[in-house]
């Protein structure tokens, strides 16, 4: 790894821990900073609410925007080099659709509660589970095609099908739902990190970080693919599997990332191009560490200026990452020659 | 002789509520009687001879309005000076399509049911009568209310639509050019309870039901008014937090609200009082704690096929154990599902006030049992 990668990677990496501290010390509450510091220095004075605003709200939300932003924005680079295609993102496959099917099911349908056999869940916990299941399904179903589909382009089209069928039984399902269900479906469509709780933190820490773990095993066929198929495969890597594999790795952490938090929309999309902008390379030893800790930091500044009105209220996180999304990759598709010419 | 006659009704309305101000006439420059309002803020009615003009405020831009209508006694000619701008209704209207459960249920209490003859969003309202009547093949569900199936209102022949307003919708599509009269229910968007409460007697004119209506609002008037003055007797009560997380937020209803008016007329100390929002607020859960999290109750709206529990509230979301209301389980739940909530309380406020002020004053003993809410737990 060259030098000035190695210095930009600590420069993110410290970005990120001061993003984290802001995240715990600013909020729609103002705590005083001194107070935020006693907190969580393990001090039990002082008032409970804050304490448990800092310890038990704040802290899983900045573990969760970090964890969140990195495995949406390594999904979104997984792709990108997978399919050779700027555009594509972890909402492509319709992971997010499936995902946002099985909700949609539970909160316009189901009346907000979940029964298979004799489990049985409400609210958040059905909310989890039913995302978590309609992303899977659309992933297997995704897997399943990729075993006869030999080509990406139109593995990619039919993901994007599956997507629009799932967005078509979501529509037919708001039509008819209560104006309570319609505004639940509304505000879990965008997006928050605050849902993770610290009872659920270890899970969803755990899935996201084993998530991570496989893609940064797959940088090395990554490099190879960039390079082209038949190149890949003389290097001995065979470009089905490797695929596989990858949808694998994506479909894993889309899926728990959007269990958790919603749809969160274009941070998979822009950050790989963020980071090829910043770091100019297609070496992915660096572009992918670098990936994560953009991906986290991106996250952090989007939660951070979702709680900027204060007393005011919240800014839904969906309509804050599109204001740093869409620029860029407006920027990258209007300047790059690499991608404007393939 | 209809002056004389609601003449008399107003005096009766007058001796029945011994209100403040009550109902007076005036003379306009048209030279129709001005029936005034008691806290309707948006209506307008000016009585002619032989019709009625009313107008109908629009409750999202001040100074204008939302909708003329002049109401005509079947086979009275109509007046001279036809204006487009003026929907005409022939009144009493004896086919009805509403479009909002809360006016099915006003119909049927106004002992006019049986002229409701379309619906919209069948499975949401909770009428008994109403789904006897669609069994019976009186009533066709139109579909989804905010956009139903044109085909089947025609077919209906209904004299009038009663339908609910939206703000910026950007109209009611083919509805509008059926030449069937749309009666815009803007009440929701009326600022207190009373006034919300006391378009029935707009509905009562429409529907020839005049005399129970006003009779009715006289009824719901004053037991508001008592309500109100045992819970000022009482003092200050518990303070209050409503409603819960929905997702990421907490929609918060504003200080201006119907609800929190209504906290406020029950004695209760709402923490978001002194806020001027007529709709909610959508808050973080941070937000609702460190402003309400030391309420003493807490109530709240949910919608399921069983009654909540304070477990099923807490595993929903941790932070509610921090709630004060929580910890002491002064928790109140109203199923929306299985209580008729949505359904009464818009016209019925008085009943509502009651349950706010057994709870939050729980010393008072003469108050009916809870109507709407229940304890969790």
């Amino acid at each position: 790894m060259k030098h000035a990668s190695l210095c930009l990677l600590l420069l993110t990496a410290l970005l990120a821990v001061v993003l984290f501290v802001l995240n715990l010390f600013m909020g729609s509450v103002s705590i005083p900073a001194a107070d935020t510091l006693a907190i969580l220095l393990g001090d039990e004075a002082g008032r409970s609410s804050w304490r448990y605003i800092v310890v038990q709200s704040r802290l899983p939300q900045a573990v969760t925007a970090l964890l969140c932003g990195s495995s949406l924005a390594v999904s979104g680079l997984l792709l990108q080099t997978a399919f050779r295609n700027p555009l594509a993102g972890p909402a492509i496959f319709g992971i997010n659709s499936g995902a946002g099917l099985g909700v949609a099911l539970v909160m316009l349908m189901l009346g907000g509660s979940l029964s298979v056999g004799s489990v049985s869940a409400t609210g958040f916990a059905a909310v989890l589970l039913a995302a978590f299941a309609g992303a899977m399904a659309v992933m297997a179903l995704i897997f399943l095609f990729s075993t006869f589909v030999r080509s990406s382009v139109m593995l990619l089209i039919v993901g994007i099908m599956i997507g629009y069928i799932a967005n078509s039984v979501v529509a037919l399902l708001n039509f008819f739902a209560t104006d309570e269900g319609v505004k639940s479906y509304m505000v879990w469509g965008m997006g928050s990190f605050g849902g993770v709780s610290m009872a659920h933190l270890p899970v969803f820490a755990a899935v996201t970080v084993a998530g991570l773990s496989g893609a940064l095993l797959l940088v090395k066929p990554l490099n190879a693919l960039t390079l082209g198929d038949h190149y890949a495969e003389n290097l001995g890597f065979s470009t089905v599997r490797v695929r596989n594999w990858l949808l694998v790795v994506t479909g894993l952490l889309t899926a728990v990332a959007t269990a958790f938090c919603g749809p969160v929309a274009f941070i998979g999309l822009a950050v790989p191009h963020i980071v090829r902008l910043i770091f100019k390379t297609d070496n992915h030893r660096v572009l992918m560490p670098a990936t994560i800790l953009v991906g986290g930091v991106v996250a952090l500044l989007c939660n951070l200026v979702c709680y900027l009105p204060g007393e005011w209220g919240v800014i839904p996180l969906n309509a804050v990452t599109p204001l740093i999304g869409a620029p860029v990759v407006i920027y990258v598709i209007t300047r790059s020659r690499r991608f404007g010419e393939g | 002789m209809m002056r004389a006659h609601s003449f008399l009704l107003l005096t009766a309305v007058l001796l029945a509520v011994a209100c403040r101000r009550g109902s007076v006439r005036g003379g306009d420059p048209q030279g129709g009687d001005t029936l005034r309002l008691k806290y309707s803020t948006l209506l307008t009615i000016v009585r002619h001879q032989g019709y009625t003009d009313v107008a109908v405020a629009n409750p999202w831009k001040t100074g204008r309005v939302l909708h003329r209508y002049r109401l005509v006694p079947a086979g009275r000619p109509l007046p001279a000076g036809d204006d487009p701008a003026v929907t005409v209704v022939s009144t009493p209207i004896e086919r009805a399509s509403v479009f909002t459960t809360v006016h099915c249920a006003l119909l049927t209490q106004l002992g006019v049911g049986e002229r409701i003859v379309g619906v919209a969003d069948l499975k949401y309202i909770k009428i008994p009568y109403i789904h006897e009547r669609v069994r019976q093949g009186h009533i066709i569900d139109c579909g989804n209310g905010l956009s139903p199936v044109v085909e089947k209102i025609i077919d209906q022949r209904p004299d009038a639509i009663l339908l609910s307003p939206f703000e910026n919708s950007g109209g009611y599509g083919r509805v509008e050019q059926l030449g069937i009269p749309l009666i815009e229910c803007a009440e929701y968007m009326e600022s207190s309870p009373l006034a919300r409460a006391e378009w029935m007697r707009f509905y009562g004119m429409l529907f020839g039901r005049e005399r129970q209506a006003d009779s009715l609002f006289a009824v719901v008037d004053s037991s508001y008014q008592a309500l109100t003055a045992v819970a000022a007797r009482a003092g200050t009560g518990r303070s209050v937090v409503i409603d819960k997380m929905a997702g990421s937020v907490w929609y918060v209803p504003g200080g201006r609200s119907t609800l929190g008016r209504m906290v406020a007329d029950a004695g209760g100390a709402y923490p978001w009082t002194s806020d001027g929002h007529s709709g909610s607020l959508a808050l973080p859960f941070e937000t609702v704690l460190e402003r309400g999290g030391d309420s003493d109750v807490w109530l709240l709206r949910y919608s399921a096929p069983h009654a909540l529990t304070l477990n099923a509230l807490l595993a929903d979301h941790q932070g509610y154990s921090q709630m004060r209301a929580f910890r002491r389980g002064e928790v109140y739940g109203c199923n929306v599902d299985r209580s008729p909530f949505y359904e009464e309380s818009p016209f019925r406020p008085d009943w509502l006030l009651a349950d706010f002020i057994s709870i939050v004053h729980p010393e008072l003993s003469q108050l009916p049992p809870l109507r709407y809410f229940h304890q969790l737990k």
